[in-house]
């Protein structure tokens, strides 16, 4: 996120001040799509989730207290966000998985959506997306924005083992991917 | 390479931007979203509303954010509105200061026309609260005589209850839509503050301002009813009137200093303020009772307030009183 004491515009924002929104938005709008697209179920979902984020942003800054860290605080609101989304999907895909059992058996099944990789030089974002949500929180917060294990377990609101051992078993996973494609580098990494 | 650090290098590399189509709907959406929450029509350019209320001393809004060193005085609620009140340190002005400040805004006032209100500039109190800056104003009211002031209010369906007199010796002298103490601004006011302000730094002028449009729709209309009595003395009634589909929440700074007690007034809860260092009025003194009321299905906050120097407080809880 850009540089830049966000909390005069984070107030007047709450007011209602369209160019406080429109400050805000362009500081944060580059990490927010990242850090949605990481985590993200699928690419179509992202708009609708970025949506989501800065809505729910407006809602919640009466509850904001500025003399914590944005960018932790603004982190922990866009997880949330994607989190609901999600639940949100699994609904409709129950739904509609429903539906397809009760009709004709010869309808294709629900497809399964993944984000494509942006860069051939990407090799393990794209597998990445075969984590679960839950252990991709820790390693996008993880690598994406350098947090500690103790501050993932505070802004992730779950205990510190648990956040160690989702690490180690998301690590294990992607090591793992990575063999089967004959894409990892050299050596082994080591786990918290 | 271990994996940790592949997963580094990878993040780093990625160059994923947010595309700009995403940005005109995301704004789009976003204040289609915000406006239908406030309750109000999706025209977000043309009908923005007033962010700030002025009220006694100083016209500030805070959002609901805690911070330390300043006080709660009292938060009060009906269906309409909320009210909350909170000393702020920042508001505190010497007896030197005040007087600067209310020539400034003598002088300001003397150059509207009735019916204007004014955002005034000061660079000796360039003032930012939680990183809002504080917005000077004054305003010069509309005296609309005895008789059409009753027949604005019978208009506007205002039915609250209007003495001829109040204390017996106060006589009902005319109205204004606004306060000289409640009053608001438009929405272009943040505006016009950084527009005075990088002309005060280009220019080094200490004092400036602007007119603020208030063309637009007021989630809180105020209107005074005036008192006079023979010494000159005044007391405003004025009611504030929330009576949209949008559900108002006020957050007022008061200077430190302001003395605040709970009172009741007739079984009804109501805040008494006083404030010896105000900007406003014909004084330096403020004394304000007010209330929270339900009419007719709107929220109404009332004050009975005054500038004279000679009122007690026991006298305009009495004031008070006998408007119920």
């Amino acid at each position: 996120m850009k540089e830049l004491d966000l909390n005069p515009w984070l107030i007047r924002m709450s007011q209602g001040d369209e160019q406080a929104f429109q400050v805000v938005y362009e500081s944060t709008r580059d990490h927010a799509y990242r850090l949605i697209s990481y985590l993200a179920p699928a690419k179509q979902d992202i708009g609708d989730i970025m949506s989501e984020v800065y809505f729910e942003l407006y809602r919640s800054l009466s509850k904001y207290d500025p003399e914590q860290n944005f960018a932790s605080w603004f982190n922990g609101l866009i997880v949330r966000q994607v989190r609901n989304w999600k639940r949100k999907e699994w609904r409709l895909f129950r739904i509609a998985e429903k539906l397809r059992l009760s009709t004709s058996k010869s309808s294709d099944p629900a497809a399964e959506l993944r984000l494509t990789a942006l860069s051939d030089r990407l090799d393990l974002l794209p597998i990445l997306q075969t984590l679960s949500l839950k252990f991709k929180e820790v390693i996008v917060l993880r690598y994406y924005q350098d947090c500690s294990l103790e501050e993932i377990a505070e802004l992730l609101k779950i205990p510190l083992g648990t956040v160690k051992s989702r690490h180690h078993h998301a690590l294990k996973h992607l090591r793992r991917r990575l063999d089967q494609q004959g894409l990892r580098k050299e050596g082994d990494g080591f786990v918290y | 390479m271990s994996i940790e650090r592949q997963l580094i290098e990878e993040f780093e590399r990625d160059s994923r931007k947010c595309p700009s189509d995403l940005d005109t709907r995301i704004a789009a959406e976003y204040k289609h979203r915000v406006m239908q929450q406030r309750g109000i029509p999706f025209m977000f350019r043309k009908r923005r509303m007033p962010k700030v209320v002025l009220i006694a001393v100083i016209f500030i809004v805070i959002c609901g954010f805690g911070y330390a060193g300043n006080k709660l005085l009292f938060e009060d609620q009906k269906e309409k509105l909320s009210i909350s009140y909170q000393t702020e340190q920042q508001l505190h002005f010497e007896k030197g200061d005040v007087g600067k400040i209310r020539s400034s805004f003598q002088e300001v006032k003397a150059q509207l026309k009735p019916g204007d209100t004014a955002v005034v500039y000061l660079q000796d109190y360039d003032i930012q609260v939680q990183g809002t800056p504080i917005v000077f104003g004054i305003n010069k009211p509309v005296s609309i005589p005895l008789e059409a002031w009753k027949a604005t209010l019978q208009q506007r369906s205002i039915k609250e209850k209007l003495p001829e007199s109040i204390l017996g010796t106060y006589k009902f002298v005319e109205g204004m839509e606004t306060s000289p103490y409640q009053f608001n601004y438009g929405p272009d006011a943040y505006r016009l503050i950084d527009e005075m302000k990088a002309e005060s730094k280009e220019t080094g002028s200490k004092v400036l301002w602007r007119i603020t449009n208030l063309s637009e729709a007021d989630p809180v209309a105020p209107y005074t009813s005036v008192y006079r009595n023979s010494a000159n003395d005044t007391i405003y009634l004025t009611w504030q009137i929330a009576g949209g589909d949008t559900s108002v929440k006020m957050f007022q700074a008061a200077p430190l200093g302001t003395a605040y007690e709970e009172i009741d007034i007739g079984g009804l809860t109501a805040h008494y303020m006083k404030d010896d260092h105000s900007l406003y009025g014909q004084s330096t003194i403020h004394q304000d009772v007010m209330w929270l009321k339900e009419s007719g299905g709107k929220t109404i906050v009332y004050h009975v307030q005054t500038d004279s120097q000679n009122m007690t407080k026991e006298q305009l809880v009495e004031a008070a009183k006998s408007l119920l």
